[in-house]
């Protein structure tokens, strides 16, 4: 996902939560890149969830798409399950 | 210093991947692991967006890439463009978010440059070897040096 694919992702979010779905587990399995712009769709998304007492997990994330979370210090407001049921009992 | 790659393509987002693509392969070649090749890849990709969107701001233009690699010392990735200068914060970089309401989306793209990389310069109006006035970004990976055998 970088910033020529992202714009379709962050539709799909806002799509979700124009529908009032604020509580949103991303499964990231089979994603094996991701670029700021996909942080940035990320972002909005959680700010839009929290405003409704929702939230935003992500589930299944690789190795290098942690980084690019831990890379801009987002650990701690994004949690990375291992597992998307998992994720989806936290919310 | 060896010479892995030259390329320009068109400043467009969509061309963005061929450029992080090659860096990521530049980068493997010059020894670093899956894991630091995909730094290189990201901070590449960060750079040429910042390049599409600040310095063409949807005008035609291209991207220069020259990647260099000093064995076991530094590699190299250089990016020219002929955009308009624009503004790069410098000094730290800012604490990490710990709230939601400190949550920007501004300056992801520099945060990951500047993490990925071990240096990044940026030069503005700068003249080229043939006359033209370009903007460069020169940034640097520092390599551990081969242990002796």
């Amino acid at each position: 996902m970088d910033s020529a694919t992202a714009p379709e992702f962050d539709n799909a979010l806002k799509g979700l939560q124009l529908e009032g779905r604020h509580k949103i587990v991303l499964d990231f399995a089979g994603l094996d890149y991701m670029s700021s712009a996909g942080l940035r769709a990320m972002v909005a998304a959680l700010k839009e969830a929290k405003a409704h007492n929702g939230g935003v997990l992500v589930a299944a994330a690789n190795d290098k798409i942690r980084d690019t979370i831990a890379l801009v210090g987002f650990q701690s407001l994004f949690p990375v399950f291992d597992d998307i049921l998992e994720a989806v009992d936290s919310l | 210093m060896i010479i892995l790659r030259r390329l320009s393509l068109p400043a467009r987002h969509n061309q963005l991947v061929v450029f992080a693509r090659e860096a990521r392969a530049a980068a493997s070649e010059a020894g670093m692991n899956e894991a630091e090749a995909y730094r290189v890849e990201l901070a590449v990709d960060e750079a040429c967006a910042n390049i599409v969107d600040h310095a063409y701001a949807g005008n035609p233009g291209e991207i220069d890439m020259e990647i260099a690699w000093e064995p076991a010392r530094t590699f190299v990735v250089i990016l020219t463009d002929e955009g308009r200068p624009f503004i790069v914060p410098d000094g730290p970089l800012a604490s990490p978010p710990k709230s939601v309401e400190e949550l920007r989306v501004g300056g992801l793209g520099l945060r990951i440059i500047r993490q990925a990389m071990s240096e990044a310069r940026w030069e503005f109006g700068v003249g080229a070897a043939d006359g033209r006035k370009v903007n460069r970004l020169t940034m640097t990976r520092d390599l551990a040096p081969v242990a002796a055998s």
